[in-house]
C-alpha cells in the first residue's frame, strides 16, 4: 500500500436508501451500481486523496440507515474525524430526519468532528423535493459544510470527500485536532511517523458548496 | 389505459380495465376484443360484478390460487383446480395490486414463472414419485394448491435398523413422516445426513418438518395478513431490489420473486409489530422462498425468529445481536487466539465483519449453495450455535491468509471478499470444519456466556446498549424488557438477579402516573407486540357474537380460577376494548422481565396458589404449572405465570393500570393454547414446556447434547423423548400470546366463511 501522510476515518450516515453505499462506491471505485445490496451492519471502503500536496488516506465506514441499526452505527462515531450526513433531495422525509442524525452525531462523536451535509441524487432535478437553499440553510444553522452530489453521475462526489478532508487537515494545522490521539479519528501515516509537528504547504481549501 | 377506455363501450369499464391492461399490451398480448377465448371474463355476463368479487375473495383467501390455471380462476372456491402450469397470460391477468403494489412493469418473464411454479409443486411431486403420497399437513382453512392432504400410501418402519437401511431420499421422507422418531432413534445418522446436505428437492419440506412450522397454525393467519396494510410497506418495497440483486429470480422488478419477498415481509411486519420490518430479514427469507411456497416460508420464518433465538437480533436496539457478537468474540478468542490478537492489533472489530453473518444467516455475503447447507444445520442444531461454529470455521480455514495481511484494509477485504470462494472451496468442507467447534460452542456454553454478558451489562452499563433505555422511554417497555430477557439468570442467581430494567420499573412504579413513561394521552403506548392482536380483535368485533357464544359454551377451554372471571368474559371485553388490551400487553411484558423479582415477592403467595389449584380443580391452571409440579413442593419459577398475576396485583395501585387484566390475558392465552383440540401434540408440548423454564432447558440441552454426542462420541444418550424445537422458556409468554392472536384470527376467518 502506498505511503500517505495521514489517515482520516470517516463515517457515512443518513436514512436508508439515500445513496450512502453508492456514494462510497462511486468514490472508491468510480462506478455506479443501481442494483446494490442494501447495507447490513457496516461496510468498509478506503481511498487515498490529495489535499494540497499531501496524500491522505480515507478510511470510510458506510453504515446501515435503518433505525434499528443505530446501536451498531453509534459505536462507529467515536473514532471518526469526519462524518458525511446524507439525505435524498427527492425524498422530503430524509431531510426532515437530519436533526435526529445530527443529534446522534453530536452525542457520540468527538467534539471536533467535521460534518459534511450531502444532498444526494441531484441528477433527479425533476423529482426534487428539497431545495438547495433549504439544505444550505440547515447546514448554516448547524455549522456543517454543504454540498449536493449525484452518486449516479459522480457530480461532486470527489469534492464531498476531499473538502471534508481539507477541513480536517486545517484543524490539524491549527492544532485543534491532536494527531497523537487516536480517538480523534486521525492517524499519522508511515511517512509521517515521528514527524508529527512538521507542518507543510498549502491545503486545497475549496469547500462549502459545489 | 386511456385508449382502452375510448375503444370500449362506456358501460363496461370493469371488464376493460381487467383485460386490457398496459401490461398485456406491453407484452404484445392481444386484448379481449380480439381474443375473447383468453380472458375468461364476459363483460355482458349479468353476474360479472359478483364473479369479480368472488374472484377477489378467492385470491384473498389463497393468494396462490392466482398462480393456477386461468380458466378455473372464476370458479367457486372448493372446486378442484387443474394443475397445469400457468402461462405468461395467467400471471398478467392477476389482480396483482391486491397483493403487491410496487410498479409492475415489465412483468415477470416466463422462465421465472416456471421456476416458481415448479418450486411450489416439487416437494409434493417428489414425495409422490417415491410412494409417499403426502404433503405436509395443512390446516383446512387454506386449501393446498396441491390438492387435499392424503394419507401416505407408504409407511416407514422406524426401527433403528430399518432407518439405517434406508437410502438417502427415503431417509428424508421418513424424517418428514415422523421426525421425532428419527431424531430419537438414530440421532447420529440424522446428524451425519444433515452434514451431507438435505436433497435440494426435499429441502423445503424437511426444513418445515425440522422447525415444526406446520404445527404453528400460522397458515390461515398468513392469508389474512396479506390483506392488511402495513406501515412498513414503503421501506420493504424500496429494499426489494436491493435484496439478492444477484439472484436472477429476485432480480426482476415486480417479478414473482420480489412479490413473494414483499408479501412475506409485509405479513411478518404485521405479525410481529415489535420487530416490524428490519433490514436483513429479506436475506433470511430469500433462501426459504427458494425452497418452499410463500405461505410455508412465512411459517418457517416465524419459527426461525421465535424458536431459534433470532428475533431479539431484530428488535429496536438489536440487543440480541450484541449478545451474539459478545459470545462470538469470546469463543473466537478461545478457538483462535493468534488470529484474535492479530485482529486486535489492527483494530478489526467483530461487529464490522460478523454482524451480517448473524443478521442474514450468512446469506448477505456468501453464495446460496453454502447458505442452504448452513441452514440445514441451523434447523437441526440451533441458529446461534451454527452461526458461531460456521463463523469460526470460516476464519480458521483462512487463518494463514489473514495472518499474512498486515494492513487493516487488506484484512477487511479478505474478510468480506475472500473468506469463501466458490471456485476454491466447497460447502461440505466448511460444514465439516464447523464440526470441530461443536464442543466449544455448545448451547450450555452460550447460555453461560449470556449470563456473563448480562452481568457485565448490569455492572458497567455500556453506554451503547443502555442509552436507548435512558432516553427513549416512549418506546422502551416491550422492547427493552424483551431484549434483556435474552439472558435468563442462572439458577444460583435467580434469587438476586435484577435486570437493569428493574431500576426503570422501580422508578416508574413509584411514579403516580403512567404518563411518566412518555405515553400519549394518558395511555402507555408500546409500539408493540400487542398491536397485531388489537387489529385482530377489532376485526373480530364486527361479527363476533356467534363465536363468542360458542367459546363460552366450551367449559374446559376458557376457565380461570384465579379471579373468578372466565376467559370468555375476557374475549368479549378484549374485543370491545382494544385499548385495554394494548395496556395489558405492555403490562405483561414489563412484568415478564421481572419474573424473578416478582417470584421472590410471590413466595408468600405460593401456598395460596396451591390452595386455589386444589379448590378450583381447574385443569388449565394445572397444565400451566407443568403437571405434577402444582402439587407437592412448588418452585416459584414453576408457578411463574400465576405468580406474576399476584405480583401484578401488588403492583397495580402503583402502576395505575386497571386491575385483573394480566390474569385474564394470561389465563386466556394459556387455556386456549393448551387445551384446544386443534393443537397437534407437539405444539401442545411446546407450550407446556414453555411455561417451565427448567423443563424446557432440559429439553433443549438434551436435544443438542444428543447431537453433539452423536457426532463426537461412540455412544449416544437418547434421553430426549420429545421433538421439541428449542424454545427457551423466557419467550414463553410471547408465543402464548401469538397463539392467542392466531386463535382469535382463526375465529374471525371461520366466521367469515
Amino acid at each position: 500500500m502506498a505511503s500517505y501522510a495521514y489517515l482520516f476515518k470517516y463515517i457515512i450516515i443518513g436514512d436508508t436508501g439515500v445513496g450512502k453505499s453508492c456514494l462510497l462506491l462511486q468514490f472508491t471505485d468510480n462506478r455506479f451500481q443501481p442494483a446494490h445490496d442494501l447495507t447490513i451492519g457496516v461496510e468498509f471502503g478506503a481511498r487515498i486523496v490529495n489535499v494540497g500536496n499531501k496524500r491522505i488516506k480515507l478510511q470510510i465506514w458506510d453504515t446501515a440507515g435503518q433505525e434499528s441499526f443505530r446501536s451498531i452505527t453509534r459505536s462507529y462515531y467515536r473514532g471518526a474525524a469526519g462524518a458525511l450526513l446524507v439525505y435524498d433531495i427527492t425524498r422530503r422525509e430524509t431531510f426532515d430526519h437530519l436533526a435526529t442524525w445530527l443529534e446522534d452525531a453530536r452525542k457520540y462523536s468527538n467534539a471536533n468532528i467535521t460534518i459534511m451535509l450531502i444532498g444526494n441524487k441531484c441528477d433527479l432535478e425533476n423529482k426534487r423535493a428539497v431545495s438547495r437553499e433549504e439544505g444550505e440553510a440547515f447546514a448554516r444553522e448547524n455549522g456543517l459544510f454543504f454540498i449536493e452530489t449525484s452518486a449516479k453521475t459522480a457530480a461532486n462526489v470527489e469534492e464531498a470527500f476531499v473538502n471534508t478532508a481539507a477541513d480536517i487537515h486545517d484543524k490539524i494545522q491549527v492544532g485543534v485536532l491532536d494527531v497523537t490521539n487516536e480517538s480523534s479519528g486521525i492517524k499519522l501515516g508511515p511517512t509521517q511517523a515521528g514527524m508529527a509537528s512538521l507542518s507543510s504547504g498549502s491545503v486545497d481549501s475549496r469547500r462549502g458548496c459545489c | 389505459m386511456k385508449t382502452a377506455l375510448v375503444d370500449s363501450p362506456p358501460l363496461r369499464p370493469v371488464a376493460t380495465s381487467l383485460t386490457s391492461s398496459p401490461l398485456l399490451r406491453a407484452a404484445g398480448i392481444p386484448s379481449r376484443d380480439s381474443d375473447s377465448a383468453y380472458s375468461g371474463v364476459n363483460p355482458d355476463d349479468p353476474f360479472l360484478l359478483a364473479k369479480l368479487e368472488q374472484q377477489n375473495a378467492s385470491v384473498l383467501r389463497d393468494p396462490k390460487a392466482a398462480l393456477l390455471a386461468p380458466q378455473t380462476f372464476l370458479t367457486p372456491p372448493g372446486i378442484r383446480r387443474s394443475g397445469t402450469a400457468p402461462s405468461f397470460l395467467t400471471l398478467t391477468e392477476l389482480p396483482r395490486p391486491l397483493l403487491f403494489t410496487p410498479p409492475l412493469e415489465p412483468g415477470p418473464s416466463p422462465t421465472d414463472t416456471q421456476f416458481w411454479y415448479e418450486l411450489d409443486h416439487q416437494s409434493a411431486r417428489f414425495a409422490t414419485e417415491h410412494g409417499l403420497n403426502c404433503t405436509l399437513p395443512r390446516t383446512p382453512v387454506t386449501p393446498s394448491p396441491l390438492g387435499e392432504h392424503k394419507e401416505p400410501t407408504r409407511r416407514f418402519s422406524f426401527a433403528p435398523a430399518d432407518l439405517r437401511a434406508l437410502g438417502e431420499t427415503d431417509f428424508w421422507l421418513a424424517v418428514v413422516q415422523n421426525y421425532t422418531a428419527v431424531q430419537t432413534k438414530v440421532p447420529r445418522l440424522l446428524a451425519s445426513r444433515v452434514r451431507a446436505g438435505i436433497p435440494p428437492r426435499l429441502r423445503g419440506m424437511v426444513w418445515q418438518t425440522l422447525s415444526h412450522s406446520t404445527s404453528t397454525h400460522l397458515q390461515p393467519l398468513y392469508s389474512q395478513l396479506l390483506t392488511d396494510r402495513s406501515s412498513h410497506e414503503k421501506i420493504i418495497i424500496r429494499d426489494l431490489s436491493r435484496t439478492f440483486p444477484h439472484v436472477p429470480v429476485f432480480r426482476q422488478e415486480g417479478g414473482e420473486g420480489q412479490k413473494r419477498l414483499f408479501n412475506v415481509l409485509k405479513a411478518y411486519s404485521l405479525y410481529d409489530s415489535e420487530v416490524g420490518y428490519c433490514q436483513g430479514l429479506g436475506f433470511i427469507l430469500g433462501p426459504l422462498l427458494l425452497n418452499m411456497p410463500e405461505c410455508e416460508a412465512f411459517c418457517v420464518l416465524v419459527r426461525l425468529m421465535e424458536t431459534y433465538d433470532m428475533r431479539t437480533m431484530f428488535t429496536e436496539n438489536m440487543s440480541g445481536l450484541h449478545l451474539r457478537l459478545y459470545q462470538f468474540e469470546t469463543l473466537f478468542k478461545e478457538a483462535l487466539p493468534e488470529l484474535t490478537q492479530h485482529f486486535d492489533r489492527h483494530n478489526v472489530s467483530v461487529t464490522s465483519y460478523a454482524s451480517s453473518w448473524f443478521l442474514s444467516l450468512f446469506a448477505y455475503i456468501f453464495p446460496l449453495n453454502l447458505v442452504f447447507r448452513i441452514m440445514d444445520l441451523v434447523f437441526t442444531e440451533g441458529a446461534p450455535e451454527t452461526i458461531i461454529r460456521v463463523g469460526l470455521a470460516l476464519l480458521s480455514r483462512q487463518q494463514e491468509a489473514l495472518l499474512a495481511c498486515d494492513e487493516f484494509e487488506v484484512i477487511m477485504t479478505q474478510l468480506t471478499d475472500h473468506l469463501y470462494c466458490e471456485s476454491k472451496h466447497n460447502p461440505t468442507d466448511i460444514i465439516r470444519s464447523a464440526d470441530r467447534y461443536i464442543d466449544l460452542v455448545s448451547t450450555a456454553r452460550l447460555e453461560e456466556l449470556a449470563e456473563t454478558y448480562q452481568r457485565k451489562l448490569d455492572e458497567d452499563s455500556s453506554p451503547i446498549l443502555t442509552s436507548p433505555v435512558k432516553n427513549e422511554t416512549k418506546s422502551v417497555p416491550c422492547r427493552t424488557s424483551r431484549s434483556l430477557s435474552v439472558a435468563t439468570p442462572s439458577t444460583a442467581e435467580k434469587k438476586t438477579w435484577l435486570s437493569p430494567w428493574a431500576k426503570v420499573v422501580n422508578a416508574f412504579s413509584s411514579s403516580p402516573n403512567a404518563d411518566a413513561l412518555g405515553g400519549e394521552g394518558g395511555q402507555i403506548r408500546p409500539r408493540s407486540r400487542g398491536s397485531f392482536s388489537v387489529n385482530a380483535l377489532r376485526k373480530s368485533n364486527t361479527s363476533s357474537a356467534g363465536m363468542v357464544d360458542r367459546q363460552r359454551s366450551s367449559p374446559n377451554k376458557l376457565g380461570d380460577g384465579e379471579n373468578g372471571n372466565n376467559g370468555s368474559g375476557l374475549t368479549v371485553e378484549g374485543m370491545t376494548a382494544p385499548k385495554n388490551r394494548r395496556e395489558r400487553s405492555w403490562t405483561v411484558s414489563v412484568i415478564q422481565s421481572h419474573h424473578t423479582q416478582l417470584s421472590a415477592l410471590s413466595k408468600l403467595d405460593v401456598s395460596r396458589h396451591e390452595e386455589q389449584l386444589k379448590t378450583t380443580g381447574n385443569n388449565t391452571l394445572k397444565n400451566k404449572n407443568g403437571g405434577g409440579n402444582s402439587h407437592g413442593e412448588i418452585d416459584p419459577q414453576h408457578v411463574y405465570h400465576d405468580v406474576t398475576t399476584d405480583a401484578y396485583h401488588n403492583f397495580t395501585p402503583l402502576m395505575n393500570i386497571p386491575p385483573l387484566e394480566l390474569g385474564q390475558i394470561d389465563t386466556d392465552s394459556c387455556s386456549i393454547s393448551s387445551s384446544s383440540h386443534t393443537m397437534v401434540p407437539s405444539a401442545t408440548g411446546t407450550i407446556r414446556g414453555d411455561l417451565d423454564d427448567d423443563m424446557i432447558t432440559m429439553h433443549e440441552r438434551s436435544a443438542s447434547e444428543e447431537t453433539c454426542v452423536a457426532m463426537s462420541a461412540t455412544t449416544s444418550t437418547n434421553t430426549a423423548t420429545s421433538a421439541l424445537a428449542p424454545v427457551p422458556g423466557h419467550r414463553a409468554f410471547d408465543q402464548l400470546q401469538r397463539e392467542h392472536n392466531y386463535l382469535v384470527s382463526e375465529l374471525a376467518v371461520t366466521r367469515v366463511e
